[in-house]
């Protein structure tokens, strides 16, 4: 009988290693880019501004706005803040609670009353700290949720009854019911409930929103996949009900086809008995469209004008003024873009660019649009004037402990 | 990849003068071993001298009843006194001299090996510096099969740098002193075993599972070439009878090289070009070959790499075609059959490979965590000794060289030309022990090949007991915070409730040691100490009702019950029984902190509050006995399960003086 050849064994133990080697490098993600389990399947970026409880007497609204501060490269080195301007004309100043580190970002819900700050988790912070405020964020009170908010801007709602809902876990899928300072609390397996509540009209992939309505009754928005229906729902009593309508047609224009592609309710207000919001189409290929939606109290759907985004843009901050106005600023890596869609008519315009760093609008009072322009520890408030340009009007060094979380 | 670092900086003070201290004693137990060896031959010696002087009484006896007694005792030359010693020298060492090359090459690269892993930086250079780095691009089964080892190198960095070097010094020793028989063979299997243990924990499978992996940086891992060539050792002795040895190892060389030209010229690696034009970057051989030339390094040396680099990014498609094509050729040249093709190729290959580790592996041992002088030098010593092999078929006994005059059995004749085969003398070869009791040489091969093998069990048994040892050795956690202090003082009391609501006070907790620390529950950081004491209290499993692990809040701000549950829930700790954290109003906590002298600060803009970390250990009478430093350093696996360690040693101390 004829030995088998050393040499051919070792032919072939080595081809297979050659077609290991071949095969393990199309496994391996480019450095510097997220591998794609680590993408976050939230996009709605934290920064944002919203108006303030409104002044006894006046009525008259200010504004609180968050920004992420200090060393963005590194995590550990940035610091979320916290400013409020108390009345319109009023200065800014720095409200940010004490007494937990948030690198991780914060959230914030304002009703008539006051103000309630949640802190999204980082490190070895494993439940989300709330602190609230009725002093315009002179002092605070501390409360804590069992567990990690949802890392979105309206991961929190208050109601002058003084509950509080959150939207806790990566995707929202819980809803956390509570008095502010967690004497009572009940927990809604919401993305369930939610899911079931949509019934064909949307697959329920993530909660991504809370908010009261006007008559005290719960309202999240969520994200639907393959659904050409925007996930508006209230609770009411026990069930969640849909309130949402369909995604404007001029929308599939640009995203295509509902198949693969999802609908994204970045935002969820109430103003007067309507309650409004931002949302976005996404197509699987990433490009998306955004809009505006109201839903009237007599139960009226109607849609915005869309913005096209391209793949290569994504949103840098979104947020909201009265009268319905939203504002959102994008970037495509080199420079800022921020749009603003007006309440009253329903359309995109694009504002002047805005200066390099600008972390927020404000959309005040008066129709004063201000951009919160950060430089590591320093923020500079610049006001856009009626000649269309960005003027300074504020500076506030923020103190902020870089190393104190690395 | 949580076992893959201990976190701490290479050049610690701590562990470097640990580890030399280490190393030292070590080092005194194998001069204990030499000597004891020494004593060993020296007795043998004299009993093989006793032996040989009886044989002589007895040969010279039979003489002088033969009527030839005039020879005077005493006066005969030490060389006739080992008449059966001198002819069993035909049966001594006749190794093949292929096998030979690779027997001395591996034992004289183990050596190298093993004072390399002497450097300072290998305890805690290792695993960050050598494995991490590959394991990170990695397939993840891959991060955590090296895991499993890392975690042991960073718990027991000591032990293990320590292992390493006495293994691979005593492998290397045991394959130069033992040239053949069982001793020998045994040696070439240790030393594949051992590659083996390297090639997956040290070289993460040899790199070959990362991106980028080519020859020129030493795929598929040199340790690789060092199990080929002990698996080669290991072969019994007729297989080198002949050149069919020889020429496997060639051929199988000749596929592998033939290979790696085809990996070296698959398209979209990023070998064809010495820059990236669209990412403004260097070419993937040019990229490496500057980070190599970056080591710590002679600067000659470090000018050839940048040379080569710069060569490579003006000429990267060149570069790339040319080694392509050595590679190829060496390849095909080893699968001829024609020997002067086969020895051409040999020199061609050597002095390929001499360039590549010059210039592109940059000598493979610079920079202080370097293991090994990388691929090229192992490689060719394989093909050489296949070259050898394939033309060196016979071998001249040791006794012809000895002694030409010898007069051998008559069927152990040299045949003409002074040759004779390997397998005839296999035959006559006596047993082992009959060799050690009358053969000088061979017994001196035999106890220095013992003496190799206690020194890499020397390496080994420590290795084993650390690898079956969970609890992290402590002086990771004292090269971060020192070691304990012991102090005698009365601990200062307090009134607090428990993260229950419970009243606690220093007096309700006499009659049992406690370890007390301030924690902030809401911190994103240094809150490890909760997890520390969680591990301690599983090191101290059978005294649960004889110690408690108490945490004082460290937060003036955040310090409701409902927090510190929510820090209970998320940290694991709700099932630990002897675990309180205790809260209470804020000028409650701030008397407590005020008597142990821990400073709390609340920061502004959104930092966490800052507050000093240390722990008490306080007996059951209420004194502190230790305090322990508790800042978390690089808050690893291994600084983590180090500081539970230090923990539960000082609170076991405090327990058996109660």
């Amino acid at each position: 009988m004829r030995r088998r050849s050393p040499g051919k064994l070792a032919t072939c133990v080595i081809a297979a290693g050659v077609l290991l080697l071949g095969c393990s490098r199309s496994e391996v993600t480019p450095p510097g880019l997220p591998s794609k389990a680590a993408e976050s399947a939230l996009r709605i970026p934290l920064a944002t501004s919203v108006p303030g409880s409104p002044l006894p007497l006046t009525l008259a609204e200010g504004s609180w706005a968050l920004v992420p501060m200090g060393k963005f490269a590194e995590p550990d080195n940035t610091f979320w803040q916290l400013f409020v301007m108390p009345a319109p004309g009023s200065p800014w100043t720095l409200a940010t609670p004490e007494g937990v580190a948030d690198n991780g970002g914060l959230t914030i819900a304002t009703d008539d009353t006051g103000a309630v700050v949640g802190v999204d988790v980082s490190q070895h912070l494993g439940f989300s700290p709330l602190a609230s405020t009725v002093s315009d964020g002179k002092s605070w009170s501390p409360a804590v949720l069992p567990r990690a908010l949802t890392p979105v801007p309206q991961a929190l709602a208050i109601e002058p009854g003084g509950h509080i809902l959150a939207l806790l876990g990566k995707t929202g899928w819980t809803i956390d019911s509570s008095d502010n300072g967690g004497g009572s609390t009940s927990y809604w397996s919401s993305g369930p409930q939610i899911a079931r509540a949509s019934l064909s009209f949307c697959r329920v992939i993530a909660v991504t929103a809370v908010a009261y309505g006007s008559n005290g009754l719960p309202l999240a928005g969520a994200t639907c996949s393959a659904s050409n229906y925007v996930g508006v729902f209230e609770r009411y009593p026990r069930s969640w009900q849909v309130i949402g309508g369909p995604v404007p047609a001029a929308a599939f224009a640009i995203v295509g086809s509902k198949d693969g592609s999802a609908t994204e309710v970045q935002r969820v207000w109430t103003s007067g008995t309507s309650v409004m919001g931002l949302a976005e189409a996404v197509s699987k290929g990433g490009t998306s469209c955004l809009f505006g939606f109201r839903r009237s109290g007599d139960g009226t759907w109607t849609t915005s004008a869309v913005l096209g985004v391209p793949p290569s843009e994504h949103l840098v901050a979104t947020g909201y003024g009265r009268g319905g106005s939203v504002f959102v600023v994008l970037t495509d890596g080199h420079s800022l873009i921020a749009e603003l869609l007006s309440g009253s008519r329903g359309t995109w315009s694009k504002l002047a660019t805005p200066p390099v760093g600008t972390q927020t609008l404000v959309l005040g009072p008066g129709g004063l649009t201000e951009a919160f322009v950060v430089n590591e520890s320093t923020l500079i408030i610049d006001g856009l004037n009626t000649k269309g340009t960005w003027a300074q009007r504020q500076v506030i060094h923020v103190p902020i402990e870089l190393g104190s979380s690395s | 990849m949580p076992g893959m670092s201990s976190g701490l900086s290479p050049n610690n003070s701590t562990i470097v003068s640990a580890f030399q201290s280490a190393l030292l004693h070590q080092a005194l137990v194998v001069v204990v071993i030499l000597v004891l060896l020494a004593i060993a031959w020296n007795v043998l010696r004299s009993v093989q001298y006793r032996n040989a002087a009886a044989a002589v009484a007895v040969e010279r006896a039979g003489a002088a009843d033969a009527g030839d007694g005039d020879s005077a005792a005493g006066r005969t030359p030490i060389v006739s006194m080992y008449p059966l010693a001198t002819k069993l020298e035909v049966w001594a060492e006749t190794e093949p001299s292929g096998r030979r090359v690779l027997r001395i090459g591996f034992g004289l690269l183990w050596v190298f090996d093993g004072v390399l892993q002497a450097q300072a930086s290998m305890p805690l250079g290792m695993t960050t510096q050598a494995i991490a780095p590959t394991a990170k691009a990695s397939p993840a089964w891959a991060q955590h099969v090296v895991n499993l080892g890392a975690t042991v190198w960073s718990d027991h960095p000591i032990v293990a740098a320590a292992a390493v070097v006495w293994i691979q010094l005593g492998i290397g020793l045991w394959l130069l002193v033992a040239p053949r028989g069982f001793w020998s063979r045994g040696a070439g299997l240790v030393s594949m075993g051992w590659g083996l243990v390297v090639w997956v924990f040290g070289e993460v499978f040899g790199g070959v599972l990362v991106p980028g992996v080519t020859w020129m940086f030493g795929a598929p891992g040199a340790v690789l070439f060092y199990c080929f060539a002990g698996a080669l050792i290991a072969l019994d002795d007729r297989r080198w009878a002949n050149s069919q040895l020889g020429r496997v190892i060639l051929r199988t060389m000749g596929v592998f090289f033939l290979a790696m030209a085809v990996l070296q010229s698959w398209p979209g690696r990023g070998f064809w070009q010495g820059r990236v034009p669209n990412a403004g970057g260097a070419g993937m051989l040019t990229a490496m070959v500057t980070q190599m030339a970056g080591t710590p390094q002679p600067r000659l040396l470090a000018s050839w790499v940048r040379a080569f680099a710069s060569t490579d990014a003006a000429h990267g498609w060149a570069v790339n075609l040319f080694v392509v094509i050595a590679l190829a050729l060496i390849g095909l040249g080893w699968l001829s059959r024609r020997d002067r093709i086969v020895l051409t190729t040999v020199v061609v290959a050597a002095v390929l490979c001499l360039a590549d580790w010059v210039l592109v592996e940059d000598f493979g041992f610079f920079g202080g965590t370097g293991t090994d002088p990388n691929s090229m030098i192992p490689m060719l010593l394989v093909f050489v000794a296949g070259y050898v092999a394939m033309i060196r078929t016979v071998v001249t006994t040791e006794a012809e060289v000895l002694d030409p005059q010898l007069e051998l059995p008559a069927d152990l004749t040299p045949e003409p030309g002074g040759v004779r085969k390997l397998e005839e003398a296999e035959l006559h070869r006596p047993p082992w022990r009959e060799r050690v009791r009358t053969h000088p040489a061979y017994a001196f091969r035999v106890l220095s090949a013992m003496g190799a093998v206690i020194l890499m069990l020397l390496g080994a048994a420590p290795m084993a007991l650390a690898s079956l040892n969970h609890r992290a050795d402590p002086i990771v956690s004292q090269a971060v915070d020192g070691p304990p202090t012991a102090v005698d003082l009365v601990a200062p009391s307090f009134q607090l409730e428990n993260q229950y609501g419970r009243p606690v006070s220093l007096a309700s907790l006499h009659g049992k040691v406690l370890t007390m620390t301030f924690l902030d529950p809401v911190c994103t950081k240094e809150c490890i100490i909760a997890q520390e004491f969680h591990q301690a209290a599983a090191l101290m499993a059978a005294d649960t009702g004889k110690v408690d692990f108490v945490a004082v809040v460290a937060n003036p701000v955040y310090r409701s019950l409902s927090v510190v549950q929510a820090f209970d829930r998320t940290e694991g700790l709700v099932g630990m029984s002897n675990w309180l954290f205790l809260t209470g109003l804020a000028t409650e906590l701030a008397k407590v902190w005020k008597s142990y002298s821990v400073a709390v600060h609340v920061e502004p803009a959104g930092a966490m509050v800052s507050h000093s970390e240390i722990a008490f250990v306080i007996d059951a009478s209420g004194y502190e006995r230790f305090r322990l430093n508790t800042q978390p350093g690089p808050a690893t696996a291994a600084t983590e399960a180090s500081f539970a360690s230090v923990l539960a040693e000082s609170l076991q101390q405090v327990l058996r003086s109660k």
